[in-house]
């Protein structure tokens, strides 16, 4: 049960010449759900894109499943790619797709699954984010709200081991806000998913609390800012610094 | 003084790096192009979106060029009563010159214009990360259709235009200027060789190659949202219409 899915060490990384991570550490063992939480702007989401190796370090290394993103070739991270779900921020759905070809991309890529079932699948992976009959509609035709639970269809569609949600309940009204809440806690204790998740502002405090049963840890992205270099872990509900909301 | 050479001393060598970087996007391009997968649909699709919505744009601008042509070698060549010659000068120079030329142009502006704005908006709306979040090469998925569909495409819509461009003449020609339909014929098929069709159709693929290398090497590597898109579409069509406009010179000395 402790076996370490992601461990990232002394991360490092700049844009240019301005610093996003100085020196994060962070270890997710196989079946957690981490959360990561900071201000706007604090390099959650840069964090994010390190774990599954769309950004790479300028310093210190980042290990997925005892494999060390930077010493991996091409075709061996896209195997471990196909470990991952992921859903971005602003759900970055394929805007020449209709909703379950985007659903059902990872599938149609690297399974022999006919289109009828792939279409079964995402009709059922859309409905467990509570969205019916709109299978044939462009992302464009869909509100904020509706792209991101697409997106997060998506992200659960190839019943990853390890899913990455960058803020998955933005723009969702409260009740389907819970109901999301409620289907990543169900993964995780279903399926053993391993989680980093990146929480919604606002309803940070009290859906991601420590303990809560949505994350079982959770880390604060301020700790990590070079101010607080030498204390690299507090958990939130012992923080009462502004970063870590 | 100074600052001007300066400025255009910046300019070449901004100009000579980024051709060194679309050498690079060339050659992984080239890479994927002949591994597997290969994703036909995406090919399909983009050769109807480049070369069939194309066909408008490229007739009417051949079928313009062939009848100026016709008209202003007349008004000349009648100063030495050549007028039979204007069937030859028609053919050739839309076969070897501006059949691929013109068409080039155009296609550049129209669809390589469309793939960098395209690609340049998945860019900035993370839809490229998406892609390789889920094992899919983008180069492989995105860029090989378009830059295979932009050449393939380009060497058939020349060909259309070769062949407009010459009607356009023949009806001024012969229809409204009074040349001789039989003469007319004569010289522009014992002046135009089987070699100058091919000419003129290789330059078109060499054209259609760079339509599609600089529009999705501009897309690809879009910066900075909304505005990203804009100046990566603009950079499309003004890059590749110079290469083309440079590589016909070569082009034409090497194939003469
Ligand atoms: N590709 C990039 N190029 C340059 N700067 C970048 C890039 N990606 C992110 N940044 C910068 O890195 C910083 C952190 O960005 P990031 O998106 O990780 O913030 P975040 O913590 O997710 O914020 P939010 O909660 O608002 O989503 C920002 O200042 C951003 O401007
Ligand atoms: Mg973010």
């Amino acid at each position: 049960m402790t076996e370490t899915m992601i461990e990232i060490t002394n991360l490092h990384k700049s844009f240019g010449s301005f610093q996003v991570l100085r020196g994060v550490n962070l270890t997710v063992n196989k079946g957690e759900s981490m959360t990561v939480i900071g201000g706007s702007g604090s390099g959650k989401s840069v964090l994010m894109k390190h774990i599954i190796g769309l950004l790479f370090p300028d310093k210190g290394e980042v290990k997925v499943a005892g494999q060390t993103l930077n010493n991996l070739d091409e075709h061996q991270l896209n195997e471990l790619r196909k470990k991952f779900g992921m859903l971005f921020q602003m759900a970055a759905l394929f805007d020449s797709l209709t909703v379950w070809e985007n659903v059902g991309f990872g599938l149609k890529q690297h399974t022999k699954l006919s289109d009828k079932e792939i279409r079964a699948i995402a009709t059922e992976k859309l409905a467990l984010v509570g969205l019916k009959n709109v299978e044939d509609k462009m992302p464009v035709d869909l509100s904020g709200g509706m792209r991101k639970r697409v997106g997060l269809a998506r992200a659960i569609a190839m019943d990853a081991e390890i899913i990455l949600y960058d803020e998955p309940t933005t723009g969702l009204d409260p009740i389907t806000a819970d109901a999301i809440n409620d289907l990543i806690v169900d993964l995780r204790k279903k399926l053993g998913v391993t989680s980093v998740a990146i929480p919604t502002t606002c309803t940070a405090p009290t859906r991601y609390r420590t303990g809560s049963p949505c994350c079982t840890r959770a880390r604060s992205r301020r700790s990590e800012r070079p101010t607080r270099s030498g204390t690299p872990r507090i958990p939130l509900s012992n923080s009462s610094s502004p970063g870590a909301r | 003084m100074i600052t001007w050479l300066e400025l255009i001393g910046k300019k070449t060598s901004s100009f000579i790096r980024e051709m060194g970087a679309v050498i690079i996007f060339l050659g992984q391009t080239l890479r994927w192009t002949v591994s597997s997968p290969f994703y036909l649909k995406n090919l399909l699709k983009q050769m109807e979106q480049i070369g069939v919505n194309s066909v408008p744009v490229v007739l009417t601008t051949a079928i313009s060029t062939g009848m100026v042509l016709a008209l202003q070698s007349y008004t000349g060549f009648k100063r030495f009563g050549a007028q039979s010659l204007i069937g030859a000068v028609v053919s050739l120079s839309m076969t070897r010159e501006l059949g691929p030329v013109l068409t080039g142009l155009m296609v550049a502006g129209r669809a390589g214009a469309a793939m960098a704005a395209e690609l340049g908006t998945m860019r900035v709306t993370e839809q490229i990360d998406a892609l390789y979040t889920m094992a899919t090469n983008p180069m492989k998925y995105l860029v090989v259709p378009r830059f295979l569909a932009s050449t393939i495409m380009m060497f058939f819509l020349s060909g259309l235009g070769m062949y407009i461009g010459i009607l356009g003449g023949y009806f001024v020609g012969v229809k409204v200027l009074g040349t001789n339909p039989v003469t007319y014929i004569n010289q522009s098929i014992n002046n135009t060789q089987v070699e100058d069709i091919w000419y003129g159709l290789i330059k078109s693929l060499v054209f259609g190659a760079v339509v599609g290398l600089i529009g999705c090497y501009k897309g690809f590597n879009t910066e900075g949202g909304a505005e990203g898109v804009g100046k990566a579409t603009t950079g499309a069509v003004v890059v590749s219409c110079m290469l083309i406009l440079i590589l016909d010179y070569f082009l034409s000395a090497l194939l003469w």
